[in-house]
């Protein structure tokens, strides 16, 4: 049984676990330029024609619109062309033999109406409809909302670092480390993911402002849980960050920056990082010991000494501890326990331990001597269980050490063993403690980190820590032409930190990284921090090295800057290498308040933050009535033929409270055909609104429907059961099931959802798999795993379908929009389906007991729809004709009709020819209605993505969205070019968060979101409607 | 807003379509066409977003020449796009 996801569906971790396992991958053909530019030479333009046929497509990054050649190889038709970014194929069609077939009933029109003034010629930048545009508007989209009730997002791992500050105090950390001060009271769903977040009053990471290290508040701090791959990144200076695939990444590209995806990202990308960090300038920094102690393990804290008490009232604690509060007070001595039951915060007061007598301050100021004893301490310093100790290796070290430890009056020892390096013993069990739970440094060399607040450390104690960490493990290296200064450390963590306090003193250093297999005898990988040219110098003016070390450095001369090109505080860096981990566990984002949404973590590497919550506090964009009357009359008017079916659809549509308005005004404009693009989960829980818009006039609800399984149908899986029995009672609307299909996730269920349609004909009138377009950039690894197209996605049909529905079943859309075409005749309208021969396929299938049987296995569609062709100016004249021409003409084609049928093949259950008679002698168009109770409509509707774009499909487009500003633009410029059309005009024409806040005081962005709860998933796994949609269903193609 | 048209001394195809897609990124422009082989093109854009200087200091490097100007307001922008108002004379 399946794992419930509950909480706002939105499909990440099904996603995750559906892809881990690949079952097949298009192997795409390497092409050299020389290949290309003769392929180019070679091929030949005009709509159709042989292979190799040159086209135009569009560059993924540059946006450049340059040539394409559309050519053949080993049985597949590709698409190729040189971009600036590179040499950029795509699988455009994985069955050449069918591309063949279908390129034979290519259709071209044209329309004689446009809505932009221009040419067509820089094409698809001249969108509109331009006047070059080739076919009328069949469907119209119209956007009701950008609001959306699912949702999309990506994270770290916990382990994963940024820079915060809480509070006022600075520090690296872990985001599971912060996230133990949340709560994280609400929960929330996106893209399938269930997620909890905290708004934190004060917390900030630094963010990216023109350049400048900024400090921005955090929002949101998210967290979920993620099993799956995560992405590590390492760039040439040794910086390396781990995200969820899913994370974007600032790259600095072509003087821009821009983001890209953590699986888009590709060796030799730009990042962007940080060099410099400006702290708040401190001249003390101290640390309330009474305070740290809190969190000492309890057997620590009963050994620990607070003195100078004799003046604090301790009548309070006698009924506890009875008359030894006197003895406390005349000694002015008291157990810490006992302490922190006074309450008493503030005052001035001293520590200690039992049985020494060595003493702390109860506030511990960070001085330059003491910084820098935790310089050695970390370099070389180990824990007993008592004390400190570091080793010295050099006879200045450990005079300096000494001299610091007189200076603090912390008592010490020597330890000396034959062949063995010396090491001071600081016998201070209460320092110990200090360092080990206050300053959080921790055990063991490959943990080591510098301690927790080690940025608030004033300029001088930073600089003292650096010194003793340098004089610790630091080395010079100096040869002819190489000075450069280094540490060595097996603790990532430390080195980390170690570029954080570098940076918070102007100073830019690189890392690399010598693993163990390269060491004769390590554990572990050794990474190595070098400072070298002018940032040497400027180090070197700083410490205050061992005299080792200054011998090295003397007369260091005229050094040249680091050959970083950097912006203001940051730098760009070049990765090096992007590999995969597996993790499991939670993953945590943040959201912040920056305009630029972006936060610096990990080794200082600039990222986006979270747009979870579907851009909360972004604009909203609904258009108003009068907007939506304006584009569907529009479209209604073109010339030579109008639209006469639209489509509603979002975000998601029925979150519009006027929807019910807006199907009446698109009936008012004369449109017969009214379709919603759903999800459909209002109408599982609303049952009144199914009745209200099929009465509005909905004729079809276009459902997304993903896969049989929870997993594969994220989305409404476990609604589907309400909408269908909702529908049911509301005597409609009819039901198109969409599934976006994609290899490797759900093409396994393809035969499935045909069959799960077959099972309930009474409602679902057909099902339209829509093949992957693919958003955003895509690594090419990607595109193989995941791209399918028409041809790929009919052969799987046909597998999983034993053959029932084969390949030889499908037709183009042109020849389906013949045969519509021709229906549509009969009802008086005009109507041609013009897109290009590749844009789709389409066939029905009939149900005939428990037989499928498609519609080319007793008709012949070719010839009919060939025969209805050179019929095609007296059947468009059919509303015209007399009563006996009807006749003649109907009797013609019915005639002509019976030569292409083969009865022995047809449907045995009803009499389809009898039907057809009636509708063609009697010209009864509702005749033909009767189909729809005993036929499955089967389509594919293949949008192009920036990989595969052809100009030449996008000219011949169908499905067409209207705007608010009057332009009518085709389905694959609208979204493939979203930034100048649909991201655009949306900009254009939202209201902003505040506006639309005071136009709906009422409504919450929260209440936009659909949480589907634990119980409501177990209650429908027992129900017995559940049981009858997905379990006691016939296998039509067992 | 305001409509400006405009002649260019030398401008490419390519060119005119890099340009183009660079403007029509600007939400301030809500037309634009730059034609690289006839040398001309027009811009419809709100001013007060975009100032015709800054346009017309992007296009510097094409030579442009403004041959006609003239104001208008985003209904009639989006009346003058309408399907009826713009038929092909078969």
């Amino acid at each position: 049984m399946e794992e419930i996801t509950e909480g706002v569906p939105s499909g990440e971790r099904e996603f995750g676990e559906l892809t881990k396992r690949v079952r097949d991958l298009i192997e795409y053909p390497e092409i050299s330029e020389e290949e290309f530019n003769e392929l180019l030479t070679k091929a030949r333009g005009g709509y159709g024609g042989p292979l190799p046929h040159k086209t135009w497509s569009l560059c993924p990054e540059t946006r450049k619109v340059v040539p394409a050649v559309v050519w053949e190889k080993d049985g597949k038709v590709w698409i190729t062309k040189k971009c600036p970014e590179g040499m950029i194929t795509d699988v455009y069609y994985e069955d050449a033999e069918m591309y063949k077939r279908f390129e034979e009933w290519k259709y071209d029109f044209k329309i004689k109406s446009y809505n932009v003034e221009n040419t067509g010629v820089n094409c698809p930048f001249d969108c509109g409809l331009c006047p070059r545009h080739r076919s009328h508007t069949n469907l119209l989209n119209i956007v009701l909302t950008n609001r959306c009730n699912l949702s999309c997002w990506y994270c770290f791992p916990g382990y994963e670092e940024a820079l915060f500050k809480f509070g006022g105090e600075v520090k690296l950390a872990k985001f599971e480390e912060i996230a133990k001060m949340f709560s994280f009271e609400h929960t929330v769903q996106i893209g399938g993911f269930r997620g909890e977040y905290s708004t934190p009053e004060n917390l900030y990471v630094l963010t990216y402002n023109n350049g400048k290290a900024e400090w921005t508040r955090v929002t949101k701090f998210l967290r979920r849980k993620h099993s799956g791959e995560i992405m590590v990144i390492k760039t040439r200076t040794g910086r390396e960050i781990r995200t969820t695939p899913e994370h974007k990444f600032f790259i600095y590209e072509n003087g821009k920056i821009v983001k890209k995806r953590a699986d888009e990202l590709n060796v030799e990308d730009e990042l962007i990082l940080l060099w410099n960090l400006e702290t708040d300038e401190r001249e003390e920094f101290e640390i309330n010991l009474l305070e740290a102690f809190r969190s000492l393990p309890e057997e620590e804290k009963e050994k620990i000494y607070v003195r100078g008490i004799s003046t604090l009232d301790l009548l309070p604690l006698k009924e506890e501890y009875g008359d030894i509060i006197y003895h406390w007070k005349k000694s002015d001595s008291m157990p810490l326990s006992a302490f922190y039951k006074l309450g008493i915060t503030e005052g001035e007061f001293r520590l200690g331990r039992d049985a020494t007598s060595n003493e702390l301050p109860s506030k511990l100021r960070i001085t330059p001597e003491f910084a820098k004893l935790i310089g050695y301490f970390v370099s070389d310093g180990n824990y007993s269980n008592k004390d400190l100790r570091i080793t010295v290796g050099h006879k200045d070290v450990e005079k300096e050490i000494i001299s610091i430890l007189n200076f603090l009056n912390l008592p010490y020892s020597i330890l000396e063993w034959e062949g063995k390096a010396k090491q001071i013993v600081v016998g201070s069990r209460l320092m110990r403690l200090v360092f080990k739970y206050v300053l959080g440094i921790p055990e063991g060399a490959p943990n080591k980190r510098l301690p927790k607040n080690f940025l608030n450390f004033p300029v001088e104690a930073k600089i003292a820590l650096l010194s003793g960490l340098f004089n610790g493990d630091g080395y010079v290296v100096r040869g002819d032409k190489v000075l450069h200064m280094g540490y060595a450390s097996v603790s990532k963590g430390l080195i980390r930190d170690m570029l954080y306090l570098l940076a918070s003193l102007g100073i830019f250093a690189r890392v690399y990284m010598v693993p163990k297999e390269k060491m004769n005898g390590a554990n572990h990988d050794l990474y190595k921090i070098y400072i070298a040219g002018t940032d040497l110098v400027k180090l070197v003016e700083m410490l205050d090295l061992r005299e080792g070390h200054r011998k090295k450095l003397n007369n260091i001369g005229d050094r040249k800057p680091s050959k970083v090109k950097k912006v203001s505080d940051f730098y760009i860096d070049t990765i090096s290498e992007i590999k995969v981990e597996n993790y499991e566990g939670y993953v945590y984002d943040l959201e912040v308040e920056n305009e630029s949404h972006s936060f610096v973590a990990s080794d200082g590497i600039l990222v986006s933050n979270c747009f979870f919550y579907a851009k909360e506090g972004q604009p909203i964009y609904e258009p108003t009535l009068e907007q939506i009357r304006m584009m569907l009359r529009n479209a209604k008017k073109e010339q030579p033929i109008g639209a006469n079916a639209v489509q509603f659809t979002g975000g998601e549509p029925t979150l519009r409270d006027d929807l019910i308005e807006i199907i009446k005004i698109a009936k008012e404009e004369g449109y017969d055909h009214v379709q919603l693009n759903t999800d459909g989960i209002r109408f599982a829980f609303e049952p009144e609104l199914v009745k209200k818009i099929r009465e509005a006039g909905v004729n079809t609800l276009y459902l997304s429907y993903d896969g049989m399984t929870p997993k594969t149908n994220w989305k409404n899986h476990w609604e589907i059961p309400l909408i269908f029995e909702n529908v049911r009672k509301a005597g409609g609307p009819g039901i198109v099931l969409v599934p976006t299909t994609i290899r490797n996730v759900n093409d396994h269920e393809l035969g499935a959802i045909i069959n799960f349609g077959l099972n309930h004909l009474d409602i679902v009138r057909g099902v339209n798999f829509q093949p992957i377009s693919l958003v955003g950039r895509v690594p090419k690894k990607e595109r193989q795993r995941f791209r399918i197209t028409i041809p790929g996605a009919i052969k799987k049909i046909e597998e999983q379908t034993n053959g029932a529905i084969a390949k030889e079943d499908w037709y183009p859309i042109p020849t389906a929009g013949h045969i519509a075409r021709f229906f549509e005749a009969f009802a008086g309208k005009r109507y041609y389906m013009t897109s290009h021969f590749g844009c789709g396929a389409a066939t029905y299938v009939f149900l005939d007991e428990d037989r499928v049987i498609p519609i080319s296995r007793f008709l012949d569609v070719e010839g009919f729809v060939e025969f209805l062709e050179s019929k095609v100016e007296e059947i468009e004249k059919w509303k015209t004709l007399g009563k006996l021409q009807k006749l003649k003409l109907g009797a013609e084609i019915f005639l002509k009709f019976k030569s292409f049928y083969d009865e022995k093949y047809a449907p045995k259950s009803f009499d389809v020819l009898k039907i057809i008679r009636e509708a063609f002698t009697h010209g009864t168009y509702e005749a033909l209605g009767q189909f729809h109770y005993k036929t499955l409509f089967l389509g594919m509707m293949h949008f192009m993505d920036e990989y595969n774009y052809d100009v030449e499909r996008v000219e011949r487009c169908v499905i067409h969205y209207a705007m608010p500003d009057g332009r009518i633009v085709p389905f694959c410029t609208f979204n493939v070019i979203p930034e100048l059309y649909r991201d655009k005009v949306q900009a254009q024409f939202s209201y902003s968060w505040e506006e639309w806040k005071a136009l709906h005081p009422d409504w919450e962005y929260s209440k936009d979101k659909y949480v589907r709860t634990r119980e409501f998933i177990e209650k429908m796994k027992e129900s017995e409607l559940y049981r009858k949609t997905y379990i006691d269903i016939k296998n039509y193609f067992g | 807003m305001i409509r400006i048209d405009l002649k260019f001394g030398k401008i490419t195809p390519d060119e005119a379509r890099e340009m183009q897609y660079k403007l029509s990124l600007d939400l301030a422009v809500y037309r634009v066409f730059l034609n690289g082989y006839s040398k001309y093109g027009y811009v419809v854009f709100d001013n007060s977003k975009l100032p015709k200087e800054k346009l017309l200091e992007m296009l510097k490097p094409f030579e442009p020449e403004v041959i006609s100007e003239k104001e208008l307001t985003p209904q009639e922008l989006i009346e003058s796009s309408l399907s009826w108002k713009n038929t092909i004379a078969v």
